[in-house]
């Protein structure tokens, strides 16, 4: 199993101090754009340091993978939805949904916290090739408390509410 | 050749060209190691890697989402600058009008319409003169309800009624104040680094062209030196008669006039009262007959009325926000409701994303499950 992250997860692992565990169950994916671009640094809990992430090294010696999508993919997730939702996505989660869908028969699994990612994943009908950082973590034996916004609790209510919003008819189906 | 790949070529070509920048200067503000890696992709013959099309985007001031929109019509609103300066505008304006696409994204996501229309104005430039002009500032005062001391009030009508975008910005080599109308509304971009009266001024100024901009032309105006002159005359007739209306200033005058003479420190005081500079105040003194021209022009040139405005600056001076607070404000409410991601709204509120949280407590916000309810459920 396949674990793609994105920035969010990426810096919150840093921050919960899971990090070191995540790369060494050696299932970690990041999108070319969180690793060249978003996730560059991350705060301790007072916000005053700063510690850099190095996600390139990671890649170069193997401990966690890149992929990547093209232009014309993401512009092909971004043909399924509505305007409103296409703003609302960053270009690091716009590409992890590209992968996700070009790698439709596969078994990544995209982590993300974000409401609107994961109602995303829901709209396009990819519900099963989601994952809350809660489940990721437990699913990895790694039993730790996680933020709210993180819990599987929340990743299901938006799991719903996109489900929802699809039988709704907002974006084109997948 | 993908079909995408060749015309997000030519769209990156055309931005950088319209932000006038060369393939070398492009090439480095994007990370990219060769200009002729630039050539390459606005030929279509490189594909784009995608983490090179999020540097290129911030390169040219807007977003991934626009330049892989290919049913985008490239609209590029018409600015019109106010103490226009040579320089090269085209970034500061390409920054702007991305801005103010964001925040009209921000009112659709929250459906937020303006509570009322900002009214336009018949008038000809050529034709009108001052009473014109006169009769234009008294009705606007009026339908914009902004009482007896206008400045205090207007940039937060123009805003919260009339959905105006107000972004703030270092235009020292380009001029003073810009306005535009696009798909957005309406818009202003200001110049943060003048003191809050010449501010004031500036956007009545601005909101003259606003009002007015059905009738008189930003295009034809650029290009005919005579209208452009004549336009920017009539506005800055219409702010000063619009933030120093008649009858609040000569009442003023009027009743420390009886009180011993006007002094020095009481000029000072109206001007910073009406939130003008004292330039504006006696020249709207001789404008409703209070003081003769030459007596204010002998009082401008008085060193010790000089130094009498200078000392009272400080305690009158205020930056203005480095980011609308209501564009903060709806934005993290935007979040808060899952219309955008965290990742989405670092970029909105222009910082990275573990630096978001303290952008936030800037504004008074903070991400606390626990600082969070429904009013409308128990």
């Amino acid at each position: 199993m396949l674990l793609l992250l994105d920035a969010c997860i990426i810096i919150d692992a840093y921050t919960l101090g899971v990090w070191d565990n995540l790369v060494a169950s050696g299932e970690i994916v990041a999108p070319s754009i969180v690793i060249h671009d978003e996730a560059k640094f991350y705060k301790t809990e007072n916000g005053r340091e700063s510690t850099q992430i190095d996600l390139p090294s990671l890649v170069d010696a193997h401990r966690i993978q890149e992929a990547s999508a093209t232009p014309s993919e993401m512009g092909d997730v971004l043909q399924y939805l509505d305007r409103g939702t296409q703003e609302g996505l960053d270009p690091g989660e716009i590409e992890a949904l590209a992968i996700i869908m070009k790698d439709r028969n596969g078994e990544m699994l995209f982590c993300t916290a974000d409401r609107i990612a994961v109602e995303t994943v829901a709209m396009l009908g990819l519900s099963e090739r989601g994952v809350s950082m809660e489940s990721m973590l437990d699913r990895l034996g790694l039993h730790k408390e996680v933020p709210a916004k993180c819990s599987e609790q929340r990743f299901r209510q938006y799991i719903q509410n996109g489900t929802t919003m699809r039988l709704q008819g907002r974006g084109k189906p997948y | 050749m993908d079909d995408l790949q060749k015309i997000l070529g030519q769209r990156i070509q055309s931005l950088r060209k319209r932000l006038g920048l060369t393939q070398q200067v492009f090439a480095d503000m994007a990370g990219l190691t060769a200009h002729q890696i630039v050539s390459q992709i606005e030929m279509g013959t490189r594909e784009v890697k995608a983490w090179e099309l999020v540097a290129i985007s911030k390169a040219l001031k807007t977003d991934v989402q626009n330049l892989l929109d290919v049913g985008n019509a490239d609209d590029h609103p018409v600015l019109v600058w106010r103490d226009y300066r040579d320089g090269n505008t085209a970034i500061k304006e390409a920054s702007f009008l991305t801005r103010c696409g964001r925040y009209h994204q921000l009112e659709e996501w929250l459906g937020m319409e303006p509570s009322r229309e900002l009214p336009q104005v018949d008038i000809d430039a050529r034709q009108a003169g001052l009473d014109d002009v006169n009769r234009i500032a008294i009705d606007m005062s009026r339908t914009l309800h902004l009482g007896s001391i206008p400045a205090a009030s207007l940039a937060s009508v123009l805003e919260n009624d009339y959905a105006v975008k107000i972004w703030y910005e270092d235009l020292d080599e380009s001029g003073s104040a810009a306005s535009a109308f696009g798909e957005f509304g309406y818009a202003i971009m200001m110049h943060n680094q003048q003191p809050p009266w010449r501010r004031n001024f500036s956007f009545a100024h601005e909101l003259f062209h606003l009002i007015t901009w059905d009738s008189i032309s930003a295009e034809e105006a650029a290009d005919d030196k005579e209208l452009y002159d004549k336009t920017e005359r009539l506005a800055d007739r219409f702010a000063g008669m619009l933030l120093l209306p008649a009858d609040a200033l000569c009442a003023e005058f009027d009743q420390r006039k009886k009180k011993g003479g006007v002094k020095y420190s009481d000029a000072v005081e109206m001007a910073r009262r009406f939130e003008v500079s004292t330039e504006a105040l006696l020249w709207g003194l001789v404008g409703c007959g209070r003081l003769r021209a030459e007596r204010a022009k002998e009082v401008l040139a008085d060193p010790a009325f000089r130094e009498r405005d200078r000392m009272s600056m400080r305690s009158y001076w205020w930056n203005p926000p480095t980011m609308p607070e209501r564009f903060v404000s709806l934005a993290f409410l935007a979040y808060q409701k899952g219309k955008m991601s965290r990742a989405r709204l670092a970029t909105y509120l222009e910082v990275s994303l573990p630096d978001l949280s303290a952008k936030l407590d800037e504004y008074g916000l903070k991400e606390s499950e626990e600082l969070e309810g429904d009013v409308t459920s128990s």
